[in-house]
């Protein structure tokens, strides 16, 4: 019964919210019923479901369904502040936030500079802004591992990757926009991963420790929430890395594209496309440019304008008093 | 050498010391100690549990579930309505709805096939009070069975797909021993009829 109402739920679904969202939400708080009934009688819970009335549960079914799906939906629409917060935006958090992102920021800083000296090269390329720009470091790795793309082509072709990157995505060929939104996916999804597992491991530890439940049923929810949570994290730094590579990969390999879109000429040097990309930056921030020579509007040729033949009664009447001459 | 994270071992060290810290807690509280009746073994279903099937125990709060069942009084002269594990408290939903002890002295759990308005379409349920009916060769009624106690109301499993279309349900009865072979006779001809006052 219950998989056939998740079928007919799921069926109407995308398949990337589902896989996504939505089944991460069902375990999540699948775990925390589960948790509640395992202190409460797990047997009588069984007993008390099977004695019901079929059509009660199925309103019950599809009641807890309809709550998954919704706390999914919101869970979807918070998705870029959680990432942020596993970024490292703090500054949200009153008193300790602003603090500890800059503990965080001191050691990442810190790493980078020895990463540098020791020339770890390969480890800078893949999770740390530029070293010669500390101050663009930020307090997670996650946080790191995304700004370094996002710094990739404005060291590169002096193109704000924030601003650009809603219009270079609309220009990706259909194989590499998938490739794109399957590394995205897998990354959401290791974050969604890791933010409800560890919020399991501290609503269940503390429910847990309030009702005075077994102790190893509590040091297994809280440990282990807070060992999924963690393995998740770390998951979503592998996803991560693919994710910004393929970041920079899109700016070296269809920026061209993008130049095309816009309808400019295509840069010829590396110091035109700089100025190019520098420009087109100004255009679309402030609405003016500092040199628009850099930007050449492309297939727009000078031309005269073709004189507008005479009327041919007012040529009649010419040829009235001068003669017939040669046609025009 | 790479930089030493001391953040990170600060925030190692505070989480396992709340886990440290939970289980200490936990487990002085579970000196929390209560007294009460437990089965002295394991029970099976629809058994008729008397106090010789009873024993006093000192459990642990922790363990218990929620609301259990203290006394003899209220655990004697009741069916179980699923297997009870010896040395574990008991709830009211692991029992039958307690009834008078005469409905349940000398009798016998008997299941039978019951189609869905003989079940009242899923609605009757364990503790009701049914007259079993039985229709002659002639086609007269007549109860073969008054106040027979319904010890449990399960769904039909593991019969082929048209029997259990045709009885969805099986109704295990308390029927008193005389009445049993009288019962299964007219069980085995497929002529009864089950009616309940609510």
């Amino acid at each position: 019964m219950f998989a056939n109402v998740l079928n007919q739920i799921t069926g109407k679904l995308d398949s990337r919210f589902i896989l996504t969202l939505f089944f991460p939400s069902l375990i999540f708080w699948g775990g925390l019923t589960a948790v509640y009934f395992a202190h409460s009688g797990l047997e009588t819970a069984v007993t008390t479901w099977r004695a019901q009335n079929a059509d009660i549960q199925i309103i019950q079914i599809i009641m807890a369904l309809a709550w998954v799906t919704f706390f999914a939906y919101l869970l979807g629409n918070q998705l870029t502040w959680l990432t942020k917060q596993f970024e490292g935006y703090w500054n949200w958090f009153p008193l300790l936030g602003k603090r500890l992102a800059k503990l965080r920021q001191k050691h990442y800083q810190r790493v980078l500079a020895w990463l540098d000296e020791n020339g770890r090269y390969e480890a800078i390329y893949y999770g740390f802004p530029f070293p010669n720009e500390p101050e663009a470091v930020m307090p997670t790795r996650l946080g790191n591992i995304l700004k370094n793309s996002e710094q990739y082509p404005f060291k590169r072709y002096d193109a704000d990757a924030v601003l650009l990157w809603p219009r270079l995505y609309a220009v990706l060929p259909d194989g590499f926009s998938k490739t794109l939104e399957a590394a995205k996916a897998s990354l959401d999804f290791m974050l969604v991963v890791s933010c409800l597992s560890g919020l399991f491991a501290f609503m269940s530890g503390i429910y847990l420790l309030a009702v005075q439940s077994v102790w190893w049923l509590f040091l297994l929810c809280f440990l282990g929430g807070l060992v999924v949570a963690w393995l998740a994290y770390n998951g979503a730094l592998e996803a991560a890395i693919t994710y910004g590579q393929l970041i920079k990969s899109a700016f070296d390999l269809y920026k061209d594209d993008l130049c095309k879109q816009l309808g400019y000429e295509l840069p010829k040097s590396l110091v035109e496309e700089r100025a190019f990309w520098g420009n087109v930056y100004d255009l679309i921030y402030r609405g003016e440019v500092a040199y628009p020579g850099a930007l050449r509007y492309a297939g727009i040729k000078e031309t005269v304008p073709a004189t507008a033949p005479a009327q041919p009664w007012l040529v009649r009447w010419l040829q009235s008093f001068f003669g017939k001459g040669e046609t025009p | 050498m790479r930089p030493f994270d001391s953040q990170k071992l600060l925030m190692t060290l505070v989480i396992l010391t709340l886990a440290f810290g939970g289980t200490v807690y936990l487990n002085l509280s579970e000196q929390e100690l209560t007294t009460l009746v437990v089965p002295a073994n394991d029970l099976p279903i629809y058994h008729l549990i008397t106090a010789s099937d009873l024993m006093t125990a000192t459990l642990s709060t922790a363990v218990l579930p929620a609301a259990p069942l203290q006394q003899t009084s209220e655990l004697a002269g009741r069916y179980t309505s699923q297997t009870l594990t010896a040395e574990e408290a008991v709830t009211d939903a692991q029992l039958v709805p307690a009834v008078d002890e005469k409905y349940v002295l000398n009798t016998t759990a008997v299941s039978i096939s019951a189609t869905a308005a003989m079940a009242y379409n899923g609605r009757l349920a364990a503790g009701a009070m049914v007259t079993v009916w039985t229709v002659t060769d002639a086609g007269q009624a007549q109860p073969l069975l008054e106040e027979a106690l319904v010890l449990d109301v399960q769904k039909a499993e593991g019969q082929g797909e048209s029997e259990e279309k045709a009885f969805p349900y099986v109704v295990i009865l308390a029927v008193p021993r005389p009445k049993q072979a009288e019962l299964l006779t007219a069980v085995a001809t497929g002529s009864l009829m089950l009616t309940f006052t609510p």
